[in-house]
């Protein structure tokens, strides 16, 4: 082997890139490490060290207790996983239907429909007229309104659509010449196929889904029907500001809001790194032909 | 490829039946029994699901209706009003302030009550023209304010600090800086580092009512009445002196540096664990049994003190500015319920019966032999049943007796309660005055924060007070706003 002699000025830099990542790391690693070290101290200990502390000194799960025994926590969970699977499938399944045909030059009117789908990425309709419509639909308190509004996200089907662009166009003639049709094309040889951009973007919906929180808190009036951010997000705001002033009310305690984070952050940050290499590939390959 | 498709198949049959969890319920609705929601900010985590909700139940039972308490806490103002907008307001909502109930008014989405205040006898019987009056805009009642809450606010600081210093309670603005100084320079908690400081807060220049009290006028942003004249508090010459002596203490070097950071609970959260020796806020921040548990496992020697008042030059003392027209919450009644006449009818018995004296049990004490005992007419609780109970302050829509209901529900709150009613306080009359039309006072109120920092914190020197009160007036427009202070006033007759 060999070995390549490196001057000063090569190790310095190696060492200012090192010294550069390593920093740029704990400021992603740190902010974690404080959660999870708050959410598992005692509360007392917290205060101690004045709120601040990464590592925890005495180690009690009675902030995740208290979290997980919260009244409305077990059907939230139940509500965010069942939307997350249920919304991804529709999303996957209408994004397909919607990028394969436009990914197929031979498409009469190809252009127009482009263009249809593409100005609402960039001009959305707002706020009231999307409330209006769901209501209209009578989809309001309905678990459909956090589904069927946002089902095809534009930029996702353009970079599946630009995906199956990118496929050797002989493999499908070849398909068409043994007679296939265009659903035994796309589920048979393209699908297959498909799976780095299936996994990406099936990704980008289910983290959205599993983030839901202002459609559910627009769209949803029965309070047993919440998913778990509006509810992560009630325990956050509860400890920010004691927003409700009756000597009743407790404002939630840090380990609690920090429990809360760590539970509803912590599904997802386990899916990432199965899905890590079929989502790094998905992402170039979209992203290389435009 | 059979994966993915049995990914999807899988998927879907997930989906049939949480898809049909949106269709069956709303379609179930359709019984005689009318529903009557109600929504209002309130504690999410603390208020059971509506099957779990016994009280709510139990007014169901009682009045024939489909009672339900929604609470939002988080983005509430965007909530009622995109509902409103979108033509789907909840049947009985609260309007955040006075200004979001004559912002409804306007757009046609609150019903005029006046008409149905015979159906409501016990609240227009035990409802004083004052408390009727918090719900009316330009005369008229659109909705029914809740009896407010009591003052439950003083100086709470380190009663063992007090002790180990020798120290006495503060009677003058004097002794009040040496106490701070004693707090921040002569190691109260003995161990030998200067890592303390006298004094925190969570509401920035605002943290130190009592100061702004003993120079007899009241905090930023509020409104008095002075020689007949409706006064904003910047503009009163008490408050420049004021900020000149809080100043003074951060210029010593006693007031802890993050005072203007602090959110939530970080102030409470110094004073417990020994980095600041007192702060202004509610006594049941430190006084409830389960923050009294946590205060002991973090020191156990840590005592607390209410503070008495403090006297300034002339021998003045107040406590904080206390608004003579507050009100715990505008519940405004969605207009289209004139349509709704079976659901009209169960809101206002609703309203009228957690008014009257058994409804009043019901929401304040729970159930009878559950949550409560009845003794000669008067409940006792059963204290093991209290905590299942803290969920019902929601529940009380029109209010309470505060003082009584305390006394007699939280043992541990009858001597620093009394302690705070007896302070003196200055009253304000900001639930009375309107946004002027044209102008904007969030503007203001923001130059004006901004520059009072910098008064305190010396980025600005005191000798430009007078250029920032003609700014106020030039540019933000603060004649306006006390042209439509004097007219709102005199209109509800504070002013002659």
């Amino acid at each position: 082997m060999v070995k390549i002699r490196s001057s000063v000025s090569d190790r310095v830099f190696v060492a200012f890139v090192h010294a550069a990542l390593g920093v740029t790391g704990m400021l992603v690693v740190l902010p974690f490490l404080y959660v999870i070290a708050v959410s598992l101290t005692p509360f007392s200990e917290v205060l101690r060290h004045g709120g601040f502390l990464l590592v925890p000194r005495q180690i009690t799960f009675e902030a995740y207790v208290q979290f997980l025994t919260r009244s409305t926590i077990p059907k939230a969970y139940l509500v965010t996983v069942m939307l997350t699977l249920c919304g991804t499938a529709v999303n996957l399944i209408l994004t397909t239907l919607l990028a394969y045909p436009l990914s197929r030059k031979t498409l009469p009117g190809r252009g127009a429909l482009l263009v249809f789908i593409v100005v609402p990425m960039v001009f959305a309709g707002g706020i009231i007229p999307t409330y209006v419509i769901v209501r209209s639909l009578g989809l309001l308190d309905s678990y459909l309104s956090l589904i069927l509004p946002g089902a095809v996200w534009t930029y996702n089907a353009i970079v599946m659509k630009t995906f199956f662009e990118g496929m050797e166009a002989g493999l499908l003639e070849a398909a068409r010449i043994d007679g296939a049709g265009e659903f035994t094309v796309l589920f048979r040889i393209i699908l297959p196929l498909s799976l780095p951009v299936m996994t990406t973007i099936g990704l980008f919906y289910g983290v959205a889904h599993w983030n839901q929180f202002f459609a559910p808190i627009m769209y949803l009036t029965t309070r047993g029907k919440y998913p778990l951010q509006p509810i992560l997000r009630e325990i956050i705001m509860g400890a920010e500001n004691a927003a409700v002033d009756a000597v009743e009310y407790s404002v939630p305690p840090d380990t609690l809001k920090m429990a809360a984070v760590v539970m509803t952050a912590l599904p997802v940050l386990l899916v990432y790194p199965f899905l890590q290499k079929h989502f790094t590939q998905g992402v170039l390959l979209g992203s290389l032909k435009g | 490829m059979k994966r993915v498709f049995v990914l999807f198949a899988a998927m879907l049959c997930a989906a049939m039946p949480l898809m049909a969890t949106g269709g069956a319920e709303s379609g179930a609705a359709g019984k005689a029994v009318p529903k009557v929601t109600v929504v209002g900010p309130g504690d999410v985590g603390g208020m059971p699901a509506k099957e779990a909700d016994f009280v709510g139940r139990e007014l169901s039972k009682r009045l024939a209706i489909d009672f339900e308490f929604v609470p939002i806490l988080a983005d509430y103002m965007q909530q009622i009003n995109v509902r409103i907008a979108g033509g789907n307001p909840p049947d009985v909502f609260v309007a955040s302030d006075k200004n979001h109930l004559a912002q409804i008014v306007q757009q046609q989405a609150a019903l005029q009550l006046d008409a149905y205040l015979d159906q409501v006898p016990t609240i227009k019987s035990k409802f004083t023209a004052d408390d009727l009056m918090k719900g009316k805009v330009d005369g008229k009642l659109y909705a029914i304010a809740k009896r407010p809450y009591m003052r439950y606010g003083s100086f709470l600081a380190r009663g063992d600090w007090f002790q180990a210093l020798k120290l006495e309670q503060p009677k003058t603005l004097e002794d009040f800086s040496a106490v701070l100084k004693a707090f921040t320079f002569q190691d109260p908690d003995g161990n030998g580092k200067q890592d303390t400081f006298g004094v925190t807060g969570t509401d920035g220049v605002n943290s130190f009512p009592p100061i702004y009290g003993a120079y007899g006028t009241v905090a930023r942003g509020q409104w008095m009445i002075k020689n007949n004249q409706a006064v904003y508090a910047v503009t009163d010459p008490g408050f420049r002196n004021a900020v000149a002596y809080i100043k003074g203490l951060v210029d010593a070097g006693v007031v802890d540096p993050e005072l203007m950071a602090n959110k939530g609970s970080a102030a409470s959260n110094k004073c417990i664990n020994g980095q600041a020796g007192m702060m202004y806020g509610n006594f049941w921040n430190f006084y409830k049994p389960e923050f009294d548990t946590r205060i002991k496992a973090v020191n156990p020697k840590a005592s607390w003190v209410l503070l008495d008042t403090v006297s300034g030059p002339g021998g003045v003392r107040s406590d904080i500015g206390w608004d003579v027209v507050s009100t715990a919450g505008r519940y405004v009644f969605s207009s289209a319920l004139a349509k709704k006449k079976a659901t009209l009818d169960g809101a206002l018995r609703l309203f009228d019966y957690v008014t009257t004296e058994e409804g009043q049990r019901l929401v304040l004490y729970g159930l009878e032999n559950v949550h409560y005992k009845l003794q000669d007419g008067r409940a006792i609780p059963i204290d093991e049943k209290v905590k299942e109970i803290t969920y019902l302050f929601q529940l009380q829509f029109t209010g309470r007796d505060d003082f009584p209901y305390l006394m007699n529900k939280y043992p541990w709150s009858r001597e620093p309660l009394a302690f705070v009613q007896k302070l003196p306080y200055t009253p304000i009359y900001n639930g009375l005055i309107n946004n002027p039309r044209d102008m904007n006072p969030s503007d203001m109120y923001r130059y004006e924060e901004e520059q009072i920092t910098k008064f305190i914190y010396g980025s600005a020197p005191l000798s430009g007070w007078n250029a920032f009160l003609d700014t106020m007036y030039r540019t933000y427009g603060l004649q306006k706003y006390v042209d439509q202070a004097n007219a709102n006033l005199k209109a509800a007759g504070y002013l002659k």
